[in-house]
């Protein structure tokens, strides 16, 4: 252990050397530094800043401790540093230890006095890292004075402290959260520093600029990239990781709704989302997701007032998130981390959906069967998409007396033994999992920083289908001069995406719509040759003659036809960001910046000339006469190409300075910024294609539009002759442009009062470019108060942090493109029965001259505090927003052509509280406990609609956004009981008469209205255990106080033709039944006049309203750090292996076992459920 | 010194990016906004509105059963029901109306072209008169429909006080005068805009999608004739006539040719798009008809009425072959049995709201023996009757001898020839109070299976629909 530093460092080469030739070429500067140094009785000071300038090593020791003063000599040649410092310190008491380009300087062992001068106290320990591996080079220091050391070499330390119990020692290291520890009566204290996962950054990005935390009036949440690393990772996705971390960001993972939200609803129809910023530009959040990895991120911020927002303009009124990356540190030596997870999520819950069995299914449909209703001569005659299903048939041949009871019963027997859904799962599903793997290597000299990551990222879904994504990042900062600097980054990803088929269509044929959903379906026999389907699909009788007339078999093999289509696509995106830092005077810079991204999509989708739809195509185009009207090989083909892409231009001035020794600082900042976006697609489709050859075979598509294939063998629905969309090329393209202005200003008077004001003037394309509509500022103004730092709060012992916050600003929502504005707008349309005339056109949009941007006024007031040593720290707001001229679609007048247009339609406000709360519960030696809290209450009021629509009471149980009320209403009937005569569902009237029939109920009073499916109230808690190595982490996730309606049976023919919900066996069978069931009879198609038409009533009565409230248990983990010793062994800085389950626990406070993630709440449909996921993963930095 | 030069630079980098105000005046692709001959021409027939529903209580033609009732409650719920019992409402507050709302969103394109298209940025004066006339055509054409339905048949007693339609000639979806006009009112608006611009209409081969001078001729004829104004009609539908005998596009479909004398099944029957006999075309879908839809081709909904076929209709009538039999699966044609239930064949029979050869010439015909001109009215409705049975039938037949029986033989023509398809109901309202045509009465009671509805003459009008009504609440609604 001569020397160990050198040692580590070949090590780490060795490892390097592995990874990247460019890396080895960086490593190899590093051990070929040497020192020459000659220097006789100077000041030991002296020196060590010469082998600064020489090596970039940089020196901490304590200046109580040292004495820097005393003269040392020196005469050495091209040596390692080692060397050097070993014949500097030669002859004095002083010892060293090097980790990280640092040198520790401290006494040696025997210089440390025993005893301690009269009045002060010795105090020694170490400093561990997770209760493990020592930390070398740790800062211990008395808080609130500049006296201090630095661990040695074992994480020791040594401090003359004076001796009041009172004193508090803090422990500091990079990477690592501080710890602040009285010293009581102890003189022995030994601390653990975890990695730094809680702590709030001290500072606000607002993707401008960056401001100090204690400057900023505006209301923000902040989280730092490792806290969201691993479940990104784990998830795959990095946004969706953010939920439960930022009070006020609500991040919805259910099946349906808006995925983000940032104070609730703030529009009706128009955008929801808040703005997305990767390192100062905008950037749509598919292509965060596409092109960053979970461990690239360094922070993310989130803007949710008017002062945090207004600065980003006309497309921040529903709040901004601002993401970071990471960059390299100077003068910092090349780290390399690895990141790799597996997740693994299985298939869905099929028992979940409700659903029936076969025999439950094959039980029910008999009790049902309708020979008179549905008279087998109709059945079994002419129609295409009308089969008679393999359960239907003993029926009906039992009916007509072909077969007796004993074989009928025999058939449905067999059906009822068949489990179609193992079938399915086996030949149509996988199970899903996520594989992700990243490496990052950063660092930096003097005069340059550099961030690359690389990464994958490999995926299965549900149905067979895999994706691969390629990532690579590369960031780069550069001091050209002193004044100049310089930053660059490139992402670039590729992604390619693999799937079948169930179906493909071009026109949508009826009958070849899916799969048939019935329980029995199976799709091999038990000789293990696959069964043609086509039974399900095309009655026998008109099968048989249309195949002996066209000569085309139409059996489906629904297995075949799955495996043989194919559907790939590749993505690909580049996003490159480059910046320019000037500084003109002091205080005074320009930053010039330009990015842009790129992002394009391709795919091909086929289903080759056997499949089944094809050949039912065939079989459509083909006459009596045998003419054939479609290629008669080859299959269908779909390409389709997106592509997007966007350009940022900016120039602004920033000020930075304070006067009067700090009494008055101010940051002010002016811009202007020019942005394009544009997006479009193309698509083409081709009949009669040959994917080998790449060629298409030609055929008139004109007669089979316009004319009609006559006298078919096999009739479409509906007329005479059948009719085939005319396939060609389709392209869309939007481009929305922004020229932006903005300026903004801070204040801040001795520290303590604070004032904040921005303005912005956003003018778009969006609008044309009628001026009076375009200008429209957005601006906030705002101000601080830090108490803190008031006199009589200088000796609070309690209060560390306490700042008071409040701020009121305007922001805007603009129309897009094409949904409004003073001209008529037309499409082109090119229906071919015109095409003689050239080019048809559509007027697509009204033009409406009163249409108005949607705005939004916000209200905060804020309170950020930090208590009890730092242990407690957290936020309060309150905020206040209201949307005026609210942008929907909404009706008008009918007798202007339309019945409705895109115009301003109304007032919402939305009022809440949000609070987070981070507390350290318990912290012991080795053991560590802290809780985060992040809990939010948001009421949402429709406050006045300017034109109410007319509502009948069967209309009104579906509104969803009533005046007086908060969005996304959900109404009832009131239930009134099963009708005993009948088992017909009965609800009341607005006078309380029992009534039948939706059309009979007198007025809209009659109905209920019950709740919203916008939880008022969502929150997360997460606790974090750390005891020496282990780390033990879980959050809970809540969304409470929402509605949400109950799935029911609902009857919506006469005929089962597909699998039913299993409340339809608890259904009313008989007089008496009303007594415990409220699910309605079954009706014939005959009473249908008498019943309440489409089966509706029950299911949208108050019974079937459920409270879709919720708590989960969104993730539990479980990680180890292996000891630092073994890590060095093996030439690593840290390895981390962790496990976590997702989703473990799930308490929903309805009976109905549902999932409200799971749920169309408004629906009352259940979505695919899963089981908990399990991921694994595996952190090493080099 | 360095620092200067570029400071310099950066200010005219700044100047330069925001001097450019033409940045945000780019046209996105995709979309346009007319200002161009073509754009004009191009909205007249862009944006057809292909299927019209309508829920002018239903057809004549059709008989229905309690079965048949329930089921139409089924697949079209109240309205079609209440329209079937010929109930005043048939709809609620917050439904939509075809009729009304598909008609006048029509209107807002048609006065954008009107009030536009003598601006537009290209195109000749005599170019633009011709697509300008071709507008105000459609737009008084449609305003004729909408007066079909929601205002009182014609009566020249009445028409000065009866309420109509609307007269709607800006497009703004911000406007507020849609005042009733009078019957009278609404009749004048429509011919004088038809009559200016006839002069006007190209004179090019029928498209089913276009006005052109046949289509304009027969318009015009048709309003008039509607109007009951039979003399006034007559030289319109003459000239009408003559202009499409010279089209080769146009003629009768010969339907002795394209029947299968055997098995009485029709093939080959085109398409409307393709049709000779289509000439300005709008599909109607009267909303009963979407219950006949193929769901359930056996549905007793579609049945017609055993009487009306079995009075109108000889066995030998290739028209036959557009019914087929419920039960045998055989057209009328190749089985004529008052035993058979009988309903129409989808898959070849259409609602044409618009102008068709065979119209024109039935109106002519009619106006002919109106004027007593009944030598040239049985020439006509021979020539039609020729393509629609053996020649040795297609002469009017000698008991229809005075003026009186030849204009009932020219409405029964008609009947025979829209059979089924929903046409008849305007002659219905046209010859409500005809003394000669009374007998008709008997055929417009129906039952649902338990009860019975007989037309009444209010309803010949349709009730302005709830969900017009909250717009405009100072309209006097319909009896």
């Amino acid at each position: 252990m001569k020397k160990p530093s050198i040692t580590r460092i070949h090590g780490r080469i060795a490892t390097m050397l592995l990874l990247s030739v460019w890396m080895m070429c960086l490593s190899i500067s590093v051990q070929a530094q040497t020192i020459t140094l000659k220097q006789t009785d100077v000041p030991l000071e002296t020196v060590l800043k010469l082998i600064t300038s020489q090596t970039g090593y940089k020196f901490v020791y304590a200046e109580s401790v040292i004495d820097t003063k005393q003269k040392v000599s020196v005469n050495i040649k091209s040596s390692d540093i080692n060397a050097v410092l070993n014949a500097v310190f030669k002859g004095t008491k002083i010892t060293f230890t090097i980790a990280e380009k640092q040198v520790a300087l401290s006494l040696r062992k025997e210089a440390v006095p025993t005893q301690a001068p009269a009045g002060l106290r010795i105090i020694s320990g170490t400093v561990t890292e997770n209760g493990g591996s020592p930390l070398i080079g740790a800062l211990v220091s008395v808080e609130g004075t500049s006296i201090g050391t630095y661990t040695g070499i074992s994480g020791e330390y040594c401090l003359n402290v004076k001796d009041d119990p009172q004193i508090n020692l803090t422990y500091r290291y990079m990477g690592m959260e501080s710890h602040t520890e009285p010293i009581g009566s102890r003189s022995r204290i030994d601390v653990s520093l975890v990695a730094d996962n809680v702590t709030l950054d001290q500072v606000v990005v607002t993707g401008y600029q960056t401001i100090s935390k204690e400057r900023s009036a505006g209301s923000y949440a902040i989280v730092g990239g490792a806290k969201i690393q691993d479940k990104a990772i784990s998830r795959g996705s990095i946004l969706e990781s953010l939920e439960g971390t930022l009070a006020g960001l609500n991040v919805n993972l259910g099946a349906e709704g808006d995925k983000f939200l940032i104070r609730g609803i703030t529009s009706i129809n128009s955008n929801r989302t808040p703005l997305f910023i990767v390192d100062g530009v905008s950037i749509p959040s598919e292509m965060i997701e596409r092109t960053l990895s979970g461990n690239d991120i360094n922070n993310v911020t989130v803007l949710k007032d008017a002062t945090a927002a207004s600065i980003w303009g006309a497309q921040a009124a529903n709040g901004v998130v601002v993401i970071t990356t990471k960059s390299g540190s100077r003068n910092e030596k090349t780290e390399v981390t690895y990141n790799g997870s597996f997740s693994f999520r299985g298939m869905p819950d099929y028992s979940y959906n409700d659903m029936m069995s076969s025999s439950m299914f094959i039980k029910n449909v008999s009790e049902e069967f309708d020979p008179v209703g549905y008279p087998w001569e109709s059945m079994t005659t002419g129609v295409v998409d009308y089969a008679v299903l393999p359960h239907e048939i003993p029926l009906y041949r039992h009916y007509l007396g072909e077969i007796s009871k004993a074989e009928c019963d025999a058939e449905l027997n067999r059906l009822s033994g068949l489990d179609g859904r193992k079938e399915y799962e086996k030949y149509f599903m996988s199970n899903s999992w996520l594989t992700n793997h990243s490496v990052s290597l950063s660092g930096g000299s003097n005069n340059q920083t550099f961030y690359v990551s690389l990464g994958y990222q490999g995926q299965q879904g549900n149905s067979k289908e895999h994706t691969n994504e390629y990532r690579i990042n590369a960031r780069e900062n550069i001091n050209i001069t002193k004044w100049l600097n310089l930053d660059l980054t490139l992402n670039a990803s590729y992604g390619t995406d693999k799937s079948n088929l169930n179906q493909f269509t071009i026109d949508g044929n009826p009958g070849a719509t899916g799969l048939p959903d019935l329980p029995y379906v199976v799709f091999y026999d038990n000789d293990g040759s696959e069964l043609s389907l086509t039974n399900y699909l095309i009655n026998e009788s008109v099968r048989t003659p249309a195949q002996s007339l066209s000569g085309i078999n139409l059996d489906y093999y629904p297995v075949t036809d799955f495996n043989n289509t194919t559907r790939e696509s590749v993505s690909s995106n580049i996003r490159a960001n480059a910046g320019l830092t000037i500084k003109i005077i002091k205080g005074l810079k320009y930053e010039g910046r330009f990015s842009y991204y790129t992002s394009s999509g391709k795919s091909e989708t086929y289903t080759p000339s056997e499949s089944y739809n094809v050949r039912l195509d065939r079989v459509y185009a083909t006459s009596q006469d045998g003419t054939t009207y479609l290629p008669s090989s080859g299959g269908y083909f779909r390409g389709s190409d997106s592509y997007e892409d966007s350009y940022t231009v900016r120039n602004q001035f920033s000020y930075d300075n304070s006067f009067k020794e700090g009494l008055h600082q101010v940051t002010a900042l002016l811009g202007q910024e020019i942005n394009q976006r544009k997006s479009g697609n193309n698509s083409s489709t081709m009949r009669g294609y040959d994917k080998q050859t790449m060629r298409s075979i030609f055929y008139d598509d004109y007669f089979i539009d316009v004319e009609g294939v006559p006298d078919p063998v096999l009739m479409k629905i509906g007329s005479g002759r059948n009719f085939f969309d005319h396939q060609r090329y389709n392209q869309g393209e939007t481009t929305y442009r922004f020229v932006s202005f903005y300026a903004n200003a801070a204040y801040t008077y001795n520290n303590r009062y604070s004032l904040n004001a921005s303005i912005r003037v956003d003018q778009s394309n969006l609008f044309g470019s009628d001026p009076s509509i375009q200008f429209k500022p957005i601006w906030s103004v705002g101000g601080v108060w830090n108490i803190r730092r008031e006199k009589f709060m200088e000796n609070s012992s309690w209060i560390n942090d306490l700042q008071i916050r409040t701020s009121y600003g305007f922001a805007g929502n603009s129309p897009s493109p094409g949904q409004g504005g003073p001209y008529n707008i037309i499409n082109a349309t090119s229906d071919p029965t015109y095409s003689e005339f050239g080019l048809g056109y559509v007027i697509s949009t009204p033009a409406n001259n009163k249409l108005t941007w949607e705005k939004t006024r916000t209200w905060n007031l804020g309170a950020s505090f930090s208590l009890f040593r730092n242990k407690l720290s957290g936020s309060l707001d309150l905020y206040n927003k209201k949307t005026t001229d609210l942008l929907a679609s909404s009706p008008v007048n009918p007798s202007t052509g339309y019945t409705s247009v895109f115009q301003n339609i109304g007032i919402m406000t939305n009022k809440g509280i949000e609070i987070s709360l981070n507390n350290r519960n318990f912290s012991l030696r080795d053991f560590v406990w802290d809780t985060g809290l992040n809990l939010s209450y948001n009421v949402n009021k429709i406050v006045e609609m300017y034109f109410p629509a007319p509502a009948s009471p069967a209309g009104y149980v579906s509104k969803v956004y009533v005046e007086g009320l908060p969005a996304q209403t959900l109404f009832a009937y009131r239930w009134a009981g099963l009708d005993p005569a009948d088992g017909a569902a009965r609800v009341y009237d607005s006078q309380g008469n029992i009534v039948r029939n939706s059309d009979d109920i007198d007025d809209i009073s009659a109905i209920e209205y019950m709740g919203t499916t916008v939880p008022p109230w969502s929150g997360s808690l997460t606790n974090i255990f750390r005891y020496k190595n282990f780390e033990l982490s879980f959050m809970f996730v809540a969304n409470l106080g929402h509605k949400m309606r109950n799935d029911t049976y609902y009857q919506s023919d006469h005929r089962f033709t597909s699998n039913i919900h299993n409340d339809f066996d608890k259904r009313w069978r008989q007089p008496g039944d009303e007594q415990y069931t409220n699910i309605p009879s079954f009706y014939k198609m005959a009473d249908a006049n008498e019943r309440d038409g489409g089966g509706q009533f029950y299911g949208s009565s108050d019974i079937n309203i459920l409270d879709a409230s919720y708590v989960k248990l969104r993730d539990l983990s479980v990680s180890y750090y292996l000891p630092r010793n073994v890590c060095q062994e093996i030439n690593t800085r840290s390895i981390k292996v962790r496990v976590q389950a997702s989703n473990l626990l799930t308490m929903g406070f309805n009976k109905e076992g549902i999932d409200p993630e799971a749920f169309s709440l408004r629906g009352g449909a259940r979505y695919d459920r899963y089981k908990p996921s399990i991921s694994a993963s595996l952190l090493i930095e080099f | 010194m360095k620092r200067i030069l570029s400071f310099i630079i950066l200010v005219i980098i700044i100047s330069s990016t925001s001097g450019c105000s033409d940045y945000l005046d780019i046209k996105p692709r995709g979309t346009d906004v007319p200002h161009k001959l073509s754009h004009y021409e191009g909205l007249l027939y862009g944006g057809d509105i292909s299927v019209l529903f309508i829920y002018h209580y239903g057809t004549f033609e059709h008989t229905i059963d309690a079965a048949g009732f329930s089921s139409l409650y089924i697949y079209e719920r109240y309205n079609a029901a209440k329209a079937f019992q010929w109930q005043a409402d048939i709809f609620r507050s917050d439904d939509q109306c075809s009729e009304w709302n598909d008609i006048c969103s029509r209107f807002y394109t048609y006065n954008v072209v009107v009030n536009e298209v003598m601006d537009a940025d290209d195109g000749t004066e005599s170019q633009k008169m011709a697509v300008r006339a071709e507008a105000r055509f459609m737009r008084a054409w449609f305003t004729y429909m909408m007066a079909q339905f929601f205002g009182k048949p014609y009566d020249p007693a009445t028409a000065a006080t009866d309420p109509c339609v609307p007269i709607i000639t800006e497009s703004s979806t911000v406007g507020t005068d849609f005042s009733r006009r009078t019957v009278k009112e609404v009749y004048e608006y429509i011919i004088t805009e038809m009559t200016e611009s006839l002069p006007y209409l190209p004179n090019r081969p029928a498209h089913i999608k276009r006005i052109f001078n046949g289509a304009g001729n027969a318009m015009l004829g048709k309003v008039h004739w509607m109007m009951g104004s039979y003399d006034l009609a007559l030289p319109y539908l003459e000239a009408a006539k003559s202009i499409l005998n010279s089209d080769n596009n146009k003629g009768f479909i010969n339907f002795g040719e394209i029947i299968d004398k055997e098995s009485g099944d029709i093939y080959d029957y085109p398409n409307t798009n393709v049709s000779p006999e289509a000439v300005y075309s709008i599909m109607g879908m009267p909303n009963l008809w979407t219950a006949f839809g193929a769901m359930y081709f056996g549905s007793p909904l579609r049945t017609l009425r055993p009487d009306v076929i079995h009075t109108y209709f000889n066995s030998s009538d290739y028209r036959l072959a557009m019914f087929s039999g419920v039960e045998t699966w055989m057209t009328a044609y190749a089985d004529f049995d008052p035993q058979v239930r009988y309903y129409t064949n989808m898959t070849v029979m259409t609602s044409d709201e618009g102008i068709t050869l065979p119209d024109v010439y039935l109106m002519y015909a009619e106006c002919l023996a109106r004027e007593g001109e009944l030598g040239n009215a049985k020439q006509v409705l021979y020539e039609l009757r020729s393509n629609r049975m053996p020649a040795e039938e297609a002469n009017v037949p000698s008991s229809v001898s005075t003026k009186d029986d030849l204009i009932k033989f020219a409405v029964a023509e008609r009947i025979r020839e829209q059979f089924g398809t929903g046409i008849t109901w305007y002659d219905m309202r046209r010859l409500w109070d005809d003394p000669l045509f009374q007998d008709l009465k008997q055929y417009y009671t129906r039952t649902d299976g338990t009860d019975s509805f007989t037309l009444t003459k209010e309803r010949l009008t349709m009730k302005i629909p709830p969900s017009v009504m909250i717009w405009n609440p100072d309209y006097v609604q319909n009896d």
